[in-house]
């Protein structure tokens, strides 16, 4: 049997505590995934009188990461800021709108789960390590380098089943805790019966469900079967075309002009990469990552405008301090259009890294200008974020 | 075999090849149906579960919706 990319899904959900998978109930629209588990197997090079590399391979230590792409429409760019910013308190409500107000600092963990074909992966304790922040078509994209701290998805029978059973063992092959990242509630596909499970062991084996009829042989697969997929009512991602960047000489400044689009400045291409630099270093407890932690956050900004005059070049040499603050406006929320869709960005302080303004016969001149991001020590803050959307606060 | 569910999240969520169910509504779903924001209602035959077989695409309270609120994480 194949199976189309189109049918798969990303669900995510967000965990009470990092590393304790949930079935994750929000589906976002992908784009494409590359996230994949990183067994690195090694070849079991002892010596046994052979004359032939290897005859087996042995377990290495392992990583499961990658990349995401989705389109950034408010309500799951807002599950993407709570994964790598801290979400203050949300105000609101469901007819105006939630704003929700994010600063630098520790997110929340997920639980991701990808449907490949007839089974999914499920990753959790994920964390986003890096996320890029840019324009395609002129839609606002997400690219998300997550690492998770496990993965469940195809297991394997440890004891064979016959006759009605209440339990399941699964074999260690893969996991020294091949349960792990299972949760109650969870549908797996056992000797071609499906069973929803009641219970899964603390000591990382069994798994329960009601009296069942399983016939399965020790080494049958034991699959984690898809979620039926459930979108609500999407938004349009945000649009360049309605977007404004403010410059100035510092937040306020900025953000002011940033309000109007007569103050604000056109920009025509801009990338903003927020990165956490997790630390994932494989150590004992686990053949997984046993601690994902953020280590010092980071931001850089690329942005193309035209070149009008020597300013940013003078900015440049000089390392003089400047703010950006980009709103991006989506859908309206308010019926009444008097609110609507907001992703609000400020930096506090930026710098120009570089700033380059390369000649092509018969075009304008292009000032391509990469920012690093700083802690602005009057503002005591290098950046934050703020963000409407359909979203109540329960649901991060 | 088919079963009975309840959309218990706070959105209105459409379902491929079944259609939009709104906040509340039961709807009748196949056996294969698996999704942490439906609640099952019923199932086909003899469910322990069963409250109610008749009342599909009846908007009931919704249960989950109760309990979100505006503030707070």
């Amino acid at each position: 049997m194949n199976y189309l990319s189109d049918n798969a899904y990303l669900a995510i959900g967000v965990e009470t505590t990092a590393g304790v998978a949930v079935i994750p109930d929000v589906f976002v629209p992908l784009m494409s995934e590359s996230v994949k588990t990183v067994l690195n197997h090694s070849a079991d090079r002892r010596m046994k009188g052979l004359n032939w590399k290897a005859n087996d391979l042995l377990r290495g230590n392992r990583m499961h990461e990658g990349q995401i792409t989705i389109l950034a429409d408010a309500d799951n760019l807002g599950h993407v800021l709570n994964m790598v910013m801290t979400k203050g308190t949300t105000t609101g409500d469901a007819t105006d709108g939630y704003t929700h107000p994010f600063t630098v600092g520790a997110g929340d963990t997920y639980t991701f789960e990808i449907k490949k074909g007839n089974f999914v992966k499920r990753y959790f304790g994920v964390y986003v390590d890096e996320v890029k922040i840019g324009f395609q078509d002129g839609q606002m994209t997400l690219t998300l380098t997550i690492s998770a701290m496990g993965q469940v998805s195809v297991a394997s029978v440890g004891i064979a089943l016959s006759g009605a059973v209440t339990s399941l063992t699964l074999e260690d092959n893969y996991d020294i805790q091949p349960n792990r990242g299972l949760v109650v509630g969870d549908v797996i596909t056992v000797g071609g019966v499906d069973v929803t499970l009641t219970s899964v062991d603390a000591g990382g084996y069994a798994v329960g469900f009601t009296s069942t009829s399983i016939t399965a042989a020790t080494g049958s697969s034991v699959v984690l079967k898809p979620l039926t997929v459930s979108n609500p009512a999407l938004s349009d991602p945000f649009y360049l075309g309605n977007t404004l960047f403010g410059f100035g000489v510092d937040e306020s400044a900025a953000t002011t002009a940033s309000g109007a689009r007569s103050t604000a400045t056109p920009v025509y291409d801009v990338e903003i990469t927020i990165k956490n630099n997790l630390f994932k270093q494989n150590g004992s407890n686990r053949f997984d990552p046993a601690k994902i932690v953020p280590q010092t956050r980071e931001a850089q900004i690329t942005i193309t405008q035209l070149l009008e005059d020597e300013e940013q070049m003078q900015f440049w040499l000089n390392r003089t301090k400047q703010a950006i603050t980009m709103v991006a406006l989506g859908q309206n929320i308010n019926p009444d259009f008097s609110t609507q869709e907001k992703l609000t960005l400020k930096f506090n302080n930026v710098k120009l890294l570089e700033g380059e303004a390369p000649l092509e016969v018969g075009s304008l001149i292009k000032y391509v200008q990469n920012f690093e991001v700083l802690y602005d020590n009057s503002d005591a803050a290098a950046m934050s974020a703020s963000l409407i959307n359909n979203t109540a606060a329960a649901d991060y | 075999m088919s079963k009975i569910v309840k959309n218990i999240s706070t959105k209105e969520l459409s379902i491929p090849n079944v259609g939009t169910v709104k906040v509340g509504e039961q709807v009748t779903v196949p056996d294969s149906f698996s999704n942490p924001n439906f609640q099952v209602v019923s199932t086909g035959k003899g469910s322990d579960e069963s409250e109610t077989k008749t009342d599909t695409k009846a908007v009931a309270s919704d249960a989950k919706g109760d309990k979100k609120t505006t503030t707070g994480k």
